[in-house]
């Protein structure tokens, strides 16, 4: 024991006094005394929980336990979030610690505030929401990425109204925030394969129609990211399905094809990556074929020098083997 | 959709260019809101080398980051591929171009280090590490506060704090030990960095400054950590050897650090103004003509076959200006000039055995002592800039990570071995023998492929490449044997100079 300290604040009287202490930052005038010393209250509490989370001092399981039960039995985490936008700078960094600390908080093979969020979705898409509030959208975004890496959780947002919330998310907000929504929307659609090839195969439609908006976007990150990302989706084993659908589209084809010849290099790169897949295909269904087949002088005539400048080993084998391909088109 | 991305130049403006490097450019400008003055980085993302994710993962970090020691972050935005990174502006400059006059004196130098102390005991408490602290990494404001710069920005950037990838980050003169074995280092790197940092204030450069880089990074494992050497305070040169020990444990943290005499006594930043103060007053007198003359022609001393261009390491191609500052450019004046040390602080003897003895630099070195620096006289900026390029941050990814890796920690244990019995300095045997094909040759090679056109050269170039992996097979160790002889041979070129 520590015998020099004040006695530190029970988990439960620590929860408590900063659940009854967020109201007042909303019911105060801004920069007021009054909103000042609620601030400093919840920064202490924040700071707290945080410390007794890390483990500094004397952390005991029980102590981590009794704190976990109080957040979840008085949603704290909820209002935390909802109040996260009127917290100081620091405050909002400890409460991105304090969520995921909780997040990785395990008890064998459980993990009870995953369990705990799994109940409760408003607390995800809240966290979701910060991406419309740029002052905590990198808060939110990280607290956000937590929590997709638990498939659950990451589910619950797949099968959401608000996943078609991200090309918006991305589309508007400036470079950081946005680079920050494509990293969760990535992480959505590659951390939990099957699940993953599940919902796409699914809903095939209205995940590449709005899919496809951010590939043909103006903005050059998101243009060059969602390509990149489409390759990646498109050339994982759990989503085969989903590419056959997709390299058997006509349209999709024509919009590669198109892109190969954006003025970004990197875009082309992207692009061919994909191309690279309808050619490849040994089954390609006759609409494909005859697209190619129609192209096939000026395919062979750009692929020849097509990125001749790249050290890549591996692409120069593939660019030979789409060329090999589309020579062999009768 | 809705693609109303925010235009960079709504709120920005954009004026003069206080900096460049090869990730892009830095600007002056000012904030169209408010009239405040910021520095912005502009990146053209379309030919970065790093990977967006890289980019956007440091500007994750740096926009969690808020101290007064540590410049602030504004914001980033997209203007076509060019990427605006706006921050704080530091009207001071770095300490590299505050050192153009002349080298600090010590008194001032505490000031900047206890300062640099607070803001490492910031990062570190964050969990974060710096990893390039040098003096063209320190910005001082117009009333002298100190501040850390540059947690990268693109090239150094990614490496910077991304932890992922088995990266040499830092510049070679400054980096530590352990950082160079990559044996896997902590927040303890960035102490070594600041003693380094310390010693290059003092006496205008870091240890082995007349050295060629790729040597130094054998030098500085093997050797004994380098000494504040001249006429110093002892409390200085104590301070300085708290921060080079060779083991990282012994070294102390940056907390501890504040508690050291050196820095106990020091006076308040606005005394610093006086630094800032000398600066402008050399460049009323034409101080910076021989700067001009070399931004004038930096293309062609880049290009010209020299030997120190020898190797592209990827990486020194993403030296220079981080901060806003020039590569360090004490050198590229030539006279570290003596104006407070009187001359003593780099004597003629320790140049002597490096390139830096131009006929030139005698010349300029007379020492100065006076309330202004002397007027350097338009010397010849030739052999210069280049120099200011080694120093230059590297980034040095290492092929075959964990093969690299291993024969590092092999090559700590043969210097552990060394070491105890005092024996002969051990030679260059002692090292790893596929380190230098790995991580220096091969790479160097690989760097070289997206410079030519045909497909004729690309497969020669890949033939060199499996001729060195095929001679180093068949004589281990003979990739580093003839690097060193041609490090060597270039050191005899230069001093016949």
């Amino acid at each position: 024991m520590n015998f020099f300290k004040t006695k530190p604040r029970t988990p439960p009287d620590l929860v408590r006094g900063l659940r009854d202490t967020l109201p007042r930052l909303e019911s105060t005038v801004p920069g007021s005394e009054q909103r000042r010393k609620a601030n400093d209250d919840v920064a202490k509490s924040l700071q707290q929980m945080k410390s007794m989370l890390n483990g500094d001092g004397e952390p005991t399981p029980e102590l981590i336990a009794q704190l976990s039960q109080e957040a979840y039995a008085t949603d704290l985490l909820h209002h935390i979030l909802l109040n996260i936008h009127r917290l100081d700078f620091e405050s909002r960094k400890d409460v991105v610690q304090i969520f995921n600390s909780l997040l990785r908080r395990q008890i064998g093979s459980r993990f009870p505030t995953v369990e705990y969020l799994n109940g409760k979705p408003d607390i995800l898409f809240a966290a979701f929401k910060g991406y419309e509030n740029e002052d905590i959208a990198l808060n939110t975004g990280m607290i956000l990425k937590e929590m997709l890496r638990h498939e659950s959780l990451a589910k619950m947002l797949l099968h959401s109204e608000q996943l078609y919330m991200f090309p918006h998310y991305i589309e508007t907000t400036t470079f950081g925030i946005s680079c920050d929504a494509y990293n969760n929307l990535k992480e959505t659609l590659t951390r939990h394969k099957p699940m993953v090839a599940d919902y796409l195969d699914k809903n095939y439609d209205r995940f590449f129609a709005s899919y496809t908006q951010l590939i043909m976007s103006s903005n050059y990150v998101t243009k060059r990211q969602s390509l990149k990302l489409l390759g990646e989706i498109l050339l994982d084993r759990a989503n085969f399905s989903v590419m056959t659908r997709y390299i058997a589209n006509e349209a999709n084809l024509k919009m590669m094809m198109n892109l190969l010849r954006d003025k970004s290099k990197n875009i082309q790169f992207e692009a061919f990556h994909v191309f690279k897949v309808f050619v490849a295909n040994p089954k390609k269904p006759p609409q494909i074929e005859s697209i190619l087949r129609r192209n096939k002088e000026k395919l062979l005539m750009f692929l020849k020098n097509f990125h001749n400048d790249k050290e890549d080993e591996q692409f120069a084998d593939e660019k030979q083997f789409l060329i090999a391909q589309i020579q062999m088109l009768q | 959709m809705d693609s109303h991305n925010v235009d960079p130049e709504e709120f920005y403006a954009k004026q003069d260019r206080i900096g460049k490097g090869s990730f892009g450019e830095v600007y002056k400008g000012y904030d169209k809101r408010t009239q405040k003055t910021v520095a912005i980085k502009i990146i053209d993302l379309e030919s970065a080398e790093d990977e967006i994710e890289d980019i956007q993962q440091e500007i994750q970090i740096l926009s969690q980051l808020d101290s007064p020691y540590v410049t602030k972050y504004h914001g980033s935005y997209l203007k076509g591929s060019q990427l605006w990174i706006v921050m704080e502006y530091c009207s001071g400059g770095s300490c590299s171009d505050l050192m153009k006059p002349g080298v600090f004196r010590e008194e001032y130098i505490a000031i900047i280090v206890r300062e640099l102390l607070k803001g490492l005991e910031y990062l570190h408490s964050e969990g974060k590490l710096h990893r390039d602290i040098k003096a063209a990494n320190i910005l001082l404001s117009a009333n002298g506060d100190v501040k850390l710069a540059d947690f990268g920005v693109s090239g150094q950037l990614s490496g910077t704090l991304s932890a992922k990838k088995n990266t040499f980050v830092g510049t070679p003169y400054w980096m530590s030990p352990e950082v160079i074995k990559q044996s896997g280092y902590d927040h303890k790197a960035d102490i070594w960095s600041l003693g380094i940092t310390a010693i290059e204030l003092a006496r205008g450069e870091p240890p082995y400054a007349e050295l060629h880089p790729m040597k130094v990074l054998f030098l500085i494992p093997k050797n004994p950590p380098p000494t504040l050497e001249g006429p110093f305070s002892k409390t200085f040169r104590d301070f300085v050897s708290f921060c080079l020990q060779r083991d990282p444990k012994d070294r102390p943290s940056a907390r501890d650090l504040l508690k050291h005499k050196f820095v106990r006594m020091a006076k308040k930043t606005n005394y610093l103004t006086e630094l800032i103060e000398r600066h402008e007053r050399w460049r009323a007198e034409g101080g910076d003509r021989i700067e001009e003359e070399d931004r004038r022609n930096p293309m062609e001393e880049t290009n010209s076959v020299d030997s120190d261009d020898l190797w592209d390491f990827g990486t020194v191609r993403h030296s220079a200006t981080v901060g806003r500052a020039k590569p360090n450019p004490v050198q590229v004046s030539g006279p570290p000039l003596t104006w407070e040390n009187n001359g003593s602080m780099r004597s003629d003897g320790s140049s002597s055995s490096g390139r830096h003895s131009f006929g030139h630099r005698a010349r300029l070195q007379t020492p100065g002592k006076g309330e202004l620096p002397p007027i350097p006289p338009p010397a010849p900026s030739t052999p210069k800039a280049k120099h200011g390029l080694n120093q230059g941050t590297v980034r040095q990814i290492v092929n075959g990570h964990g093969i690299a890796r291993e024969l590092s920690d092999e090559y700590g244990e043969d210097y552990e071995d060394q070491d105890e019995h005092e024996g002969p300095p051990p030679s260059d045997d002692d090292l790893p023998d596929t380190t230098m094909l790995d991580s220096v040759v091969l790479p160097a090679i690989a760097s070289l492929f997206p410079r030519v056109s045909t497909q004729e050269a690309r497969v020669a170039l890949s033939a060199l490449q499996r001729a060195f992996t095929d001679a180093e097979r068949i004589i281990p160790g003979v990739t580093l044997e003839l690097v060193n002889e041609i490090v060597d041979s270039v050191e005899h070129v230069d001093e016949d100079r």
